[in-house]
């Protein structure tokens, strides 16, 4: 299709007062140019759609305000049919700038050439459709059917969508259907309440959108979202399914004992776990393991290798409430009962305080905090807890006829990446030209990784291992830090424990808020539009593979697994899988990976379309690469809040930094740009970034193209990369000031008149 | 490491002593911080708190903190989960009355409301039966020249004196059995730090000067209306103890030796207004009359004004007890004064023999009620200057943890 440009300016929010928009409009060469003193408005708006229909513009460059601001106005044309360029002159001229002066005029022109020069390289938008490969099935399939797998599910389907569910035991429940009571969940938190795991059940299978496979494993995940082929094993027989996007609700297993010898487990009889307790209470009867008599007195003891760096370093946010809760089995069940509960703190959250309150109203009921010093049995089969710096006192020595170790939970997950590195090193081993090192390194390996050994849960075929990545503690990372149920692989949804430890009625809202999540994935993918956080782009990634070096960065550095690869390394793109980050863009030392409306020529041709002032003209050049989700939103706030920074700078705003290719660099340095101010996401263990690695990785490409200017003696302090959340939008002036001092220090880019 | 002790919880001592509000108490601590007159180092109440829930009776009957707890109510007013700790304290004080000391039955007679007629009627009957002995119960009320003299239907050398000697005989025993067990259990809580304590002698006479002065029970912040009507208190009860020792002396002086130095008749009592020696004591004992009346109004009327006992506490049986013993002392003591002088027989005759009801119950019944608290919380003070409670570090008491705790 042809592109026919309009140029236009808003006059309005005093930016007119602060520049000159004609003089701006004179430097651009574009058929249309026009100013408006509101574009926002209906008259405005009225004005662009009279362009496109009778002058048949249809690739407009708008300068007014953020890209953020009037999204109700601008952002609906279809991006099919027209292309449209924001440049921010409002947040980040006319209100941070000296109005009238030249250098803000400068700024201005900089801006819109800028502007014009990427809706010149820009494509119209070709939605991709899954559907030309395979037909779209918005099927979900969820991975366990215990309390947060069922309640998923009937979230799901009762929103129209069919349901798979996939249990991997004969029964459906989970942990919760093997459990006594749960812990009061309403007002005034004093009674017990029953698992009504059996109703949930029966409400599944009695739901016409749902169908239930029991004694079922994954053999094998196949494509990407609303395009999944899934071969299961089904009491031993392959059944072939397919599906739109998974739940994963597999739930936890309690923390081996076996390691708590410490606490007497395996050394006393009568040293039992939480979970041992509660399929007792279930059975109805309290009974000591070494001479099956009623226990007069029992001994909880706290985080039982929870909290531990040792064990198990979290807390597992239950543990202190079910100890409470089987406080009242055993003062229910047997008469003068004394029950003691070991803490290191009570933490019964929010309203569940008051079932706290309520429990310490029993008198035979004794809580300390302390710390166990050492568990022993007695002559008589009794368990003799001594314990250190308590409530009661310094050194305390208490005996009971059974102890109960409150242990934690570890989620039922499987680490995608360990079992891929154990693939990597047993075929590293049958090859037969290994070097020596490489044969060592995957020997080391195998050691480290042989735990995970035939732990894959869903068998993806991933190129980065078949299974989701975990971050922390075996919990698949909920890789966006303010997004719940997100992992690091598209239209893979995680919920309740196996995701953080959790309670029941948490893991319930928890499977609510995934079954959106995996409706939302289906619904968008099936339009062929991304997922979160850019939700609805339409835009992706193409390869031109003719000149891919199988080089392998773009399969290794997505994020989401998106890319694997043939037997030769050449990547294979999935497009339902990828999140329009541009992370492998960035990485691309070929540059063949580009989006129609992104891409590093696009980039590259902003930087080479501005004119840079002569050295004598004491008007240095920075060119600033801002994340557009923390950065640059925050350098909105200090427009709007009217802080001035220097009118030298010149920002461009990417997807994430991770999609920051480093002949960029080469580029601004060699157009004249004096600095290289590159401001993304915190990155390390609160990494804050949206793509999890974005920063991080720009970072390191970064450190290689600083030793390659120490090389060629060119000064790397002009480049400098900054780590800044949102919040901390004060301090981008002053980031900048600094940046302009160091470049003043430094001097003029030794390259500018070339 | 100090050997670890055994620790079993005494459900039936948990029953007694349990309240709603004690078994509220989540540790904080807030009430040791907040409490103006706690030591340092293992500060009270927040661990009598626990161990009253854990039901640690041993512990708590020898804990010398109970009674160093002035009761001002600061622990109370501040602690954030309205667990009461100056409550709990008092109801172990109340426990201690009640049950710890000698005899039983008494403590527990005199702390059970019920038996409230059965404890008047003791003095009553006894004060009948020794004046019917001495002949002097007669149905006329007896008039010297036309004046009353309770000591012609009251005689001092053998009723009064023999009556309030005997118990005061029996209070001695009483207490010193309950002392000495405490003294040592105090001893074993919280063990001497030489370098820091008092020798015994020294620290008694800074215990009398610190209760008269007040100087402890003046730092409680809630206490500062309660302190003032104690002041009075303890004033007019030392300013009554005077008047009946001098009197009870002149008394004896004129049996035994005849010498009478108040008057030229037989009698010391009633005391001429008009004399050297009779003036000054008569003068003294109107004055502590009146004072004692003023401090137990004044007390009174602080707990009337808090019936839910935010200010001072818990209002219980032990403290409406002793209020209004001592408040029917002193108006039937100041009623037979104006009786007697507006000459009333029968009326005035009555009112002496409440009077004596009422001094024999506060003297007589002082190990099991209230008032037990001069010799506890006497002793607990003299102890907690010997052993340098106020004064050890965390340092002295290093290593002993597991004794003290």
């Amino acid at each position: 299709m042809e592109k026919k440009i309009g140029c236009y300016i808003c006059t309005g929010c005093e930016i007119g007062e602060a520049i000159n928009a004609e003089a701006a409009l004179e430097e651009l060469s574009a058929p249309v140019k026009k100013t408006h003193e509101a574009l926002c408005s209906p008259e405005g708006l009225a004005m662009l759609k009279q362009d496109m229909e009778s002058e048949g513009v249809n690739a407009l460059c708008i300068g007014a305000c953020s890209m953020r601001e009037k999204t109700e106005v601008f952002n609906t044309f279809d991006p099919k049919k027209v292309i449209v360029e924001r440049v921010n002159l409002r947040e980040h001229v006319a209100w941070c700038q000296k109005p009238g002066d030249e250098d803000t005029q400068m700024m201005v022109n900089d801006y819109m050439i800028m502007g014009l020069t990427k809706v010149e390289k820009s494509d119209f938008l070709e939605a991709y459709s899954p559907s030309e490969e395979q037909p779209i099935d918005k099927t979900i399939i969820v991975v366990g059917g215990g309390v947060t797998g069922l309640t998923a599910a009937l979230e799901a389907a009762k929103a129209g969508y069919s349901v798979v569910i996939v249990e991997k035991e004969a029964e459906l429940g989970g942990f919760l259907g093997k459990m006594n009571k749960q812990f009061p969940k309403r007002p005034p938190y004093a009674e017990l309440q029953d698992t009504n795991i059996g109703d949930l059940i029966a409400e599944a299978e009695a739901n016409s959108n749902i169908k239930i496979y029991k004694n079922a494993i994954f053999n094998k995940v196949e494509n990407g979202p609303c395009i999944y082929e899934i071969s299961l094993n089904v009491n031993g027989k392959e059944v072939n399914i397919r599906g739109g996007a998974f739940i994963m609700a597999t739930g936890w297993k309690p923390y081996d004992p076996n390691n708590l010898g410490h606490l007497g487990y395996g050394n006393c009889s009568n040293v039992i776990t939480n979970v041992m307790m509660e399929e007792m209470a279930a059975k109805g009867k309290l009974e000591r393991p070494s001479d099956g008599q009623e226990p007069k007195s029992v001994l909880f003891i706290q985080c039982a290798g929870s909290r531990d760096p040792e064990h198990l370093p979290y807390c597992s946010a239950v543990c202190c409430r079910v100890s409470l809760k089987q406080a009242k089995y055993v003062r229910e069940m047997i008469g003068d009962s004394k029950v003691y509960i070991l803490y290191k703190d009570i933490r019964s959250p929010g309203l569940y305080e008051d079932f706290y309150k309520n429990m310490q109203q029993d008198e035979g009921l004794f809580l300390t905090k302390g710390e166990v010093a050492s568990v022993t049995e007695d002559a008589d089969g009794s368990v003799v807890v001594e314990a250190e710096d308590t409530l009661v006192g310094k050194n305390i020595k208490l005996k009971a006829d059974m102890v109960v170790l409150a242990t934690g939970m570890v989620p039922n997950s499987a680490d995608g990446e360990a079992i891929r590195k154990l693939t990597d090193a047993k075929a590293t081993l049958k090859k037969e030209d290994a070097a020596k090192p490489q044969i060592e390194a995957a020997e080391q390996d195998l050691i480290t990784y042989k735990d995970h050994e035939g732990s894959q849960i869903l068998n993806l075929n991933y190129r980065q291992g078949p299974d989701l990545p975990m971050l922390k503690y075996g919990m698949p990372d909920s890789h966006f830090i303010c997004f719940p149920y997100e992992t690091r692989r598209t239209g893979i949804y995680a919920a309740g424990p196996m995701r953080t430890p959790m309670d029941i009625q948490d893991s319930m809202d928890d499977a609510a808020g995934a079954a959106m999540k995996a409706i939302q994935c289906v619904e968008l993918t099936s339009q062929g539009k991304a997922v979160h956080p850019r939700a609805g782009d339409e835009s992706y990634p193409s390869f031109f593979l003719q000149r891919c070096t199988q080089c392998k960065r773009c399969t290794e550095e997505c994020p989401f697994g998106t890319i694997n690869e043939d037997a030769k390394g050449t990547p294979e793109i999935f497009p339902t899988r990828c999140r329009r980050c541009g992370i492998c863009m960035g990485a691309c030392p070929e540059r063949i990976i580009s989006f129609k409306n992104y891409s590093v020529d696009m980039i590259a041709s902003e930087i080479k379309s501005l004119e840079i002032p002569d050295e004598d003209e004491e008007k240095p050049r920075v060119l600033v690469f801002m994340c557009e989700n923390d950065a640059y939103p925050a350098l909105d706030i200090v427009g709007k809040m009217r802080l001035q920074y220097s009118p030298f700078v010149r920002v461009i705003p990417l997807r994430c930094l991770g999609s920051t290719n480093i002949v960029w660099i080469a580029d601004s340095l060699s157009s004249g740009f004096d600095g290289i101010l590159l401001i993304g996401c915190k990155y390390g263990d609160d990494y804050q970034c949206h793509y999890v690695k974005g920063s991080e990785l720009c970072n390191t490409r970064l450190g290689n193209v600083k030793e390659t200017l120490d090389r060629l003696a060119l000064e790397s302090e002009r480049i400098r990369f900054e780590q800044l959340e949102f919040s901390e939008y004060e301090k981008i002036p002053k980031i900048i000031e600094e940046f302009m001092e160091t470049i003043d220090r430094v001097g003029p880019n030794p390259y500018k008149d070339f | 490491m100090a050997k670890a002790k055994f620790i079993e919880p005494d459900l039936d001592f948990i029953h007694e002593i349990s309240s709603a509000e004690m078994q509220k108490c989540y540790q904080c601590s807030t009430c040791t911080v907040v409490c103006p007159i706690s030591p340092e180092v293992n500060p009270f109440p927040r661990k009598e708190m626990i161990w009253a829930q854990w039901g640690l009776k041993d512990r708590l009957l020898a804990d010398p903190d109970v009674w160093l707890c002035h009761n001002c109510n600061d622990c109370s007013v501040n602690c954030p989960r309205g667990a009461n700790p100056g409550d709990l304290l008092a109801t172990l004080r109340n426990y201690f009355y009640t049950k710890n000391a000698w005899p039983a039955f008494l403590g527990k007679a005199v702390n059970t409301p019920s038996m409230l007629p059965f404890i008047i009627a003791i003095p009553a009957v006894l004060i009948l039966l020794l004046a019917a002995i001495n002949g002097t119960l007669t149905p006329l009320f007896p008039l010297e020249d036309g004046h009353i003299r309770y000591g012609a239907m009251f005689p001092g050398m053998t009723l009064i004196d023999p009556l309030f000697v005997s118990a005061t005989l029996f209070v001695i025993m009483s207490f010193s059995i309950s002392i000495s067990k405490l003294w040592s259990g105090m001893n074993n809580m919280t063990p001497r730090v030489p370098n820091k304590g008092m020798p015994l002698v020294q620290a008694i006479i800074a215990t009398i000067q610190e209760i008269l002065t007040h100087s402890r029970f003046d730092e409680c912040g809630q206490a500062k209306t309660r302190s003032s009507a104690h002041k009075a208190l303890v004033f007019s009860f030392i300013a009554l103890a005077i008047v009946t020792g001098v009197v009870a002396g002149l008394e004896w002086l004129d049996i035994l030796f005849d010498i009478n130095l108040v008057s030229s008749g037989h009698h010391v009592t009633p005391l001429p207004f008009l004399s050297i020696i009779g003036g000054p004591l008569k003068l003294l004992a109107n004055a502590g009359a009146l004072l004692l009346i003023y401090g137990v109004y004044t007390a009174i009327m602080n707990r009337k004004n808090d019936p839910e006992g935010e200010t001072f506490g818990k209002q219980t049986y032990q403290d409406w007890f002793l209020l209004y013993t001592i408040l029917t002392i002193a108006l039937t003591g100041l009623g037979s004064e104006l009786l007697r002088l507006v000459n009333i027989a029968p009326i005035a005759y009555s009112v002496y023999f409440i009077h004596l009801i009422a001094v024999f119950m506060l003297i007589a019944y002082l190990p099991f009620s209230k008032f037990a608290h001069i010799v506890y919380r006497t002793t607990a003070i003299i102890h907690s200057k010997h052993v340098g409670r106020y004064e050890m570090t965390a340092e002295d008491v290093k290593g002993k943890e597991a004794i003290m705790l």
